[in-house]
């Protein structure tokens, strides 16, 4: 028989997975060139809905967890190459040479031509399901000196902690969702980016451009790769090249595993705390072990002589 | 059965780890249980028994008695009293069924359900001076009332120490201390008390027993000495708030805990049974 334990109904450990869920947040930067298009990224995301049950082989099982990636906002920047138009002669000089030239107008001399500014927050959702066993860890705080008591320690906030941490047993995350209206926020973007570009041009110089490049939204998609599914061109853009489903992998199993234990507490533990001068009574805490059933999860220790 | 199956969070204690708990509180607040005049804080040798301390309690100069005034002596107009110490120097619980302790007649062994069962040695002592010493005092006491108008300097140097002087100005060089130690049993319950938002968890002392003293009439006020110190002197300090306990989640939430109340299906809370004391609790969650 051990001399503590503590045991956590199923129901109160949903409400408590609930309340954890809704105050995950995370999110990351970045910028990668990918040849003809650059892009840079701000991408975050949170946790909504699910369902936790414990079971009875000692696991807690997380169903159909969804990852609402916010804010996801993405900046596409293309090279698109230089055209000119104009310059020609209006007035030849019979004599040699031009009298009067047309204007010469030169587009996409930038690098990058275009930044293609798409916000896509809230509208990308990944499903998670997965296993976790519950571990516990017994964490010895790396600011602590070989020198410092325990007393010592605590007043330096650097306390030896018991850690009860979810370690996942399997991880599934599926295929990045992308609805259908994505495609138009990226026509949308395309073509506001292509009137800001070209707006400035006289008409005839706007017309003389398109008529050499076509459609600039088609070539855009061309440099882009877009293809034929645009769904698939930005999941395989999110999920691929710029890896929000590794980061989301990555994230949530060390949310779990690692960097937020599920709970925490100092040990020695401190049943009284300072009295004016008294030091607080602290009490060793032993051999903390937990086990889960289909009902509840139980921790178990005992108390260091 | 599971342990929650009719609240939201289940914690018990077994008797073991409640007296490890105690032994490890008597070592790092020795002045919770250890009580006396200046004396004996500044000369913790003439206790009538050492004090075992945590390291850290001295590393960090906490002290190891809580210093009370001198015993008052009656007829001196609380002027003048009798160092003294009292300890409390062993303590052991047995919670229901009893199993640790052999319970005096006295207390109707065996232990009833849902009671504990707790075994003290209290020891204390007088410094008690030479005869002398208290006839100087007393004929200093009787000389100064009847020269009241008069300038007289009296030599209070070798007068018993004033009761409220926290150094008495004489004390014989090496003081005798006439120690005695008690062995006292004692059955209580636990209880939840106080009003919504401010629970305790609280130990009730409900009889106590002290071992071997005669007369009766002096046992019986031993006895009702020692239980009204307990109850009023040390077991309140050791109350614990239930409502105060908030648990922190991760750094994503709070817990905060308030006992389950009373059903048919939670008869006790908190209950005493299987050498366990259990708590049940019902759990609120915040962010």
């Amino acid at each position: 028989m051990s001399d503590l334990t503590v045991a956590v109904s199923e129901p109160t450990f949903k409400r408590l997975f609930a309340k954890v869920r809704d105050n995950v947040t995370e999110s990351t930067a970045g910028s990668a060139d990918f040849g003809p298009f650059s892009a840079s990224w701000n991408v975050g995301f949170k946790l909504q809905g699910g369902t936790v049950d414990l079971q009875n082989d000692g696991t807690v099982r997380i169903s159909e967890l969804d990852v609402v990636y916010t804010p996801l906002q993405l900046s596409l920047g293309l090279d698109i190459p230089e055209v000119c138009v104009g310059g020609f002669c209006i007035i030849p000089n019979p004599f040699g040479g031009c009298i009067l030239r047309a204007p010469r107008i030169c587009v996409f001399s930038a690098d990058p031509d275009i930044s293609l500014p798409i916000n896509l927050s809230g509208l990308i959702t990944t499903e998670i399901s997965g296993a976790f066993r519950i571990k516990t860890r017994y964490r010895v705080d790396p600011n602590r000196t070989a020198t410092m008591t325990n007393l010592d320690a605590e007043d330096a906030h650097v306390a030896n902690k018991w850690q009860l941490l979810l370690d996942p047993v399997w991880l599934d995350i599926d295929p990045i969702d992308i609805p259908d209206t994505v495609g138009n926020i990226l026509d949308t973007a395309i073509n506001n980016a292509v009137d800001a570009l070209l707006g400035w041009l006289p008409g005839w110089a706007r017309d003389l451009i398109k008529a050499i490049l076509g459609s600039i939204a088609n070539l855009i998609r061309a440099i882009l790769d877009i293809g034929d599914d645009i769904q698939e061109w930005l999941s395989n853009l999110l999920g691929v090249s710029i890896g929000i489903l590794n980061f989301v992998a990555t994230t949530v199993a060390d949310y779990f595993a690692n960097r937020y234990p599920l709970f925490e507490f100092e040990d020695p533990y401190p049943i009284l705390g300072y009295d004016g001068p008294l030091i607080p009574v602290k009490v060793p805490v032993l051999d903390l072990a937990v086990s889960v059933s289909d009902t509840e999860m139980a921790l178990t220790a005992n108390v260091g002589g | 059965m599971a342990f929650t199956d009719n609240c939201d969070l289940f914690a018990a204690v077994h008797e073991a780890g409640l007296n490890r708990i105690a032994h490890h509180l008597m070592r790092q607040r020795p002045s919770l249980f250890n009580y006396g005049t200046q004396i004996f804080a500044e000369l913790p040798e003439l206790l009538c028994r050492r004090i075992e301390t945590h390291p850290e309690v001295r590393r960090r100069k906490n002290p190891l008695i809580t210093i009370e005034d001198p015993i008052s002596i009656p007829g001196t107009d609380g002027q003048f009293g009798l160092d003294f110490c009292a300890q409390l120097t062993a303590l052991k619980i047995d919670l229901h069924p009893g199993n640790l302790l052999d319970l005096p007649p006295e207390l109707d062994p065996p232990l009833k359900p849902q009671r504990l069962a707790l075994f003290a040695e209290v020891c204390g002592g007088l410094i008690c001076h030479e005869r002398q010493v208290a006839e100087r005092t007393g004929d200093s006491i009787a000389a100064r009332a009847a020269s009241q108008s008069k300038q007289v300097t009296w030599d209070r140097s070798v007068e018993l120490p004033q009761r409220a002087v926290q150094a008495p100005a004489w004390r014989p060089a090496l003081p005798k201390v006439l120690c005695f130690c008690l062995e006292a049993f004692g059955i209580g319950r636990f209880e939840v008390v106080g009003p919504d938002g401010a629970k305790q968890l609280v130990i009730r002392l409900e009889r106590l027993e002290v071992v071997d003293i005669a007369p009766d009439g002096l046992e019986s006020n031993v006895e009702c000495f020692l239980a009204t110190t307990l109850r009023v002197g040390l077991l309140p300090k050791l109350h614990i708030a239930l409502d105060t306990v908030v648990l922190e989640l991760g750094k994503l939430a709070t817990l905060s805990l308030s006992p389950t109340p009373i059903t048919p299906a939670v008869p006790n809370n908190p209950a005493i049974e299987d050498e366990l004391l259990k708590v049940f609790v019902n759990v609120g969650v915040a962010a």
